[in-house]
């Protein structure tokens, strides 16, 4: 079993591992990057740290353009960022044995699809390929 | 010297025999024969008889011709020379008869010079009696249209007079009419002055119980925006209530975040944040709820206190025309009482009004008789005043001929010659 974080891109709910999730933060102030562009626009101070905020519908080019005021602080042993969502949602344990692959398709990176009793389907996140993905974008601003 | 005509003769006579005695006492001495000396002297004598007789009825002659020219030229009109006598050494008889003829020549130019002088005043008299005959006439007859003019006005004014007389009888009539409705208007002027005092009660009546609602409208209007004030500070507290439990639910969320990361040992932690984080989900719905209730709330009050506004505003605006009305009776009450003394005056005024006009009547009548009176009076000066018109047209008939008579009087004068025109 394993606890995910769920949350909103247009109208699919994606899970996210807790493990890869450090805080939810609430309209934290957001201090513009001059020169930024696509899907990096600016930054936030998260306990002393600076950290990227990533708008994910635009990167995964969603249609929805309404964003959650919270913040979801997503960290692993090499990057910490901040991340924008159409919505947060609630943290549900799933069955990770029973997470099927998942199949063709152009949307957001996933690692697969389980079926919840409560939630319905949940996609589960690919931060992974985010980040690759977003390492290999020019955000039009020096990367770190 | 005077020497008379009679003495005249003598003095030739006694010449004449001189004459003969002095040749006969000379012929002796002229060696005349003596037969021849009669003859001689009776020649002489003659001869000097005749010479004397020539200058003696010469001397007579010249003097009677200038005595007959003169009568000539007097007979012919001519004074403008006095008779002078061309032998008048020694006056005579002729002498005399050429003084008075002087002197009536004299009287005569005085007379013709005063005639003329007369004649030319009476021809300028007569012409100007003519003159002003006519202008009188014709003013006579200005006179006699102008007074017929007058009779035919006198005869209009008396039609005039008549209907005006005929008119104050019925002036008279009708303000016996004025005079009963005067007296109907006061009776109607202080009833409605009754109606008015009553309605006007009412209207103060009415005045203060609207009075009253107003007050208490206005203290409903007053307790409503307390209670809308109250609704915000309960919709703050709410707001406050829901920030709360947004961050409730943030904590719990966060602290299930980190219960899951804590694997095993987190799992009740895990629920009960998971549980927290609903009761702030409810919290937030029922916030939310609330909040959506007051928002009901306050746009209902928020109605209320406009349509409260309203029916205060309307009841403000019925006060006032109650309050128009009250001063509205007031003004009706004052304009009957003053409609009701108006109208007394008038019935009062009324009755002397038909006396007036009696006296009126009367006098008309008076005036009627007297403009009748004058109608005929005129006539008579039209009848009058043409035939003065009449005499007038003979005065001027007559002074023309008065004026052709001292002209015909003066052209009969000019005859006379007064004086030579001075030599220039």
């Amino acid at each position: 079993m394993t606890w995910v974080l769920l949350f909103q891109l247009d109208d699919l709910t994606y899970g996210i591992k807790v493990e890869s999730v450090q805080e939810i933060v609430e309209k934290p102030e957001q201090y513009p990057l001059p020169g930024a562009k696509g899907c990096l626009r600016s930054v936030i101070n998260f306990h002393g740290e600076v950290l990227a905020v990533i708008n994910l519908p635009k990167l995964c080019r969603c249609k929805a353009s309404h964003l959650d005021p919270r913040l979801i602080v997503l960290t692993d042993e090499f990057h910490s960022l901040a991340v924008q969502v159409n919505s947060v949602g609630s943290v549900v344990e799933i069955d990770i044995d029973r997470v099927a692959s998942p199949g063709p398709g152009s949307g957001p990176p996933v690692l697969g699809t389980c079926q919840h009793d409560d939630e319905g389907d949940i996609h589960l996140f690919d931060m992974g390929s985010v980040i690759r993905q977003l390492e290999k974008l020019d955000l039009g601003v020096d990367g770190g | 010297m005077r020497v008379e005509i009679s003495h005249k003769f003598i003095i030739g006579f006694l010449a004449v025999i001189v004459s003969g005695v002095l040749v006969n006492l000379g012929v002796p001495y002229l060696q005349i024969p003596v037969e021849f000396q009669q003859l001689f002297s009776i020649c002489c004598s003659l001869v000097v008889g005749l010479i004397i007789g020539v200058l003696f009825s010469r001397l007579f002659t010249s003097n009677i011709r200038h005595l007959t020219d003169a009568g000539m030229r007097l007979s012919r009109g001519d004074l403008s020379k006095d008779i002078i006598l061309s032998h008048n050494a020694f006056p005579d008889e002729t002498s005399d008869i050429t003084d008075a003829m002087n002197e009536v020549q004299q009287s005569l130019r005085t007379l013709v010079g005063d005639i003329r002088e007369i004649a030319l005043r009476v021809a300028e008299s007569s012409q100007n009696l003519s003159v002003n005959s006519k202008d009188m006439s014709i003013s006579s007859l200005e006179v006699a249209d102008t007074v017929d003019q007058i009779g035919k006005g006198a005869l209009t004014q008396a039609e005039m007079v008549e209907q005006c007389n005929r008119l104050f009888k019925e002036m008279a009539k009708a303000i016996h009419q004025v005079a009963g409705s005067a007296q109907k208007v006061a009776e109607s002027a202080r009833q409605t002055s009754e109606t008015a005092e009553q309605g006007g009660e009412i209207a103060n009546a009415n005045l203060s119980s609207l009075r009253q609602v107003l007050t208490e409208a206005e203290a409903s209007g007053q307790q409503l925006v307390t209670f809308i004030n109250q609704l915000k500070q309960i919709n703050k507290i709410v707001e406050v209530i829901n920030g709360i439990a947004q961050k409730t639910n943030l904590l719990a969320l966060n602290a299930t975040i980190e219960a899951a990361r804590a694997g095993e040992y987190g799992r009740g932690f895990t629920v009960v944040a998971e549980e927290i984080r609903k009761l702030a989900d409810s919290t937030t719905s029922a916030a939310e709820e609330i909040r959506r209730v007051i928002e009901g709330i306050s746009e209902e009050s928020h109605r209320v206190q406009g349509t409260l506004g309203h029916v205060i505003d309307e009841m403000e605006r019925g006060r006032e025309g109650v309050d128009h009305t009250s001063q509205a009776f007031i003004a009706i009450t004052r304009n009957a009482e003053s409609t009701q003394t108006k109208a007394n005056d008038i019935a009062e005024l009324t009755e002397q009004q038909i006396a007036s006009a009696q006296r009126i009547a009367d006098s008309i009548d008076e005036i009627d008789k007297v403009v009748s009176d004058n109608a005929a009076a005129t006539q008579k000066v039209s009848s009058t005043t043409m035939e003065q018109s009449a005499a007038m047209e003979e005065m001027a008939d007559s002074a023309q001929q008065l004026s052709t008579l001292s002209e015909a009087l003066l052209s009969a004068v000019k005859q006379f010659k007064l004086a030579e025109p001075p030599e220039s």
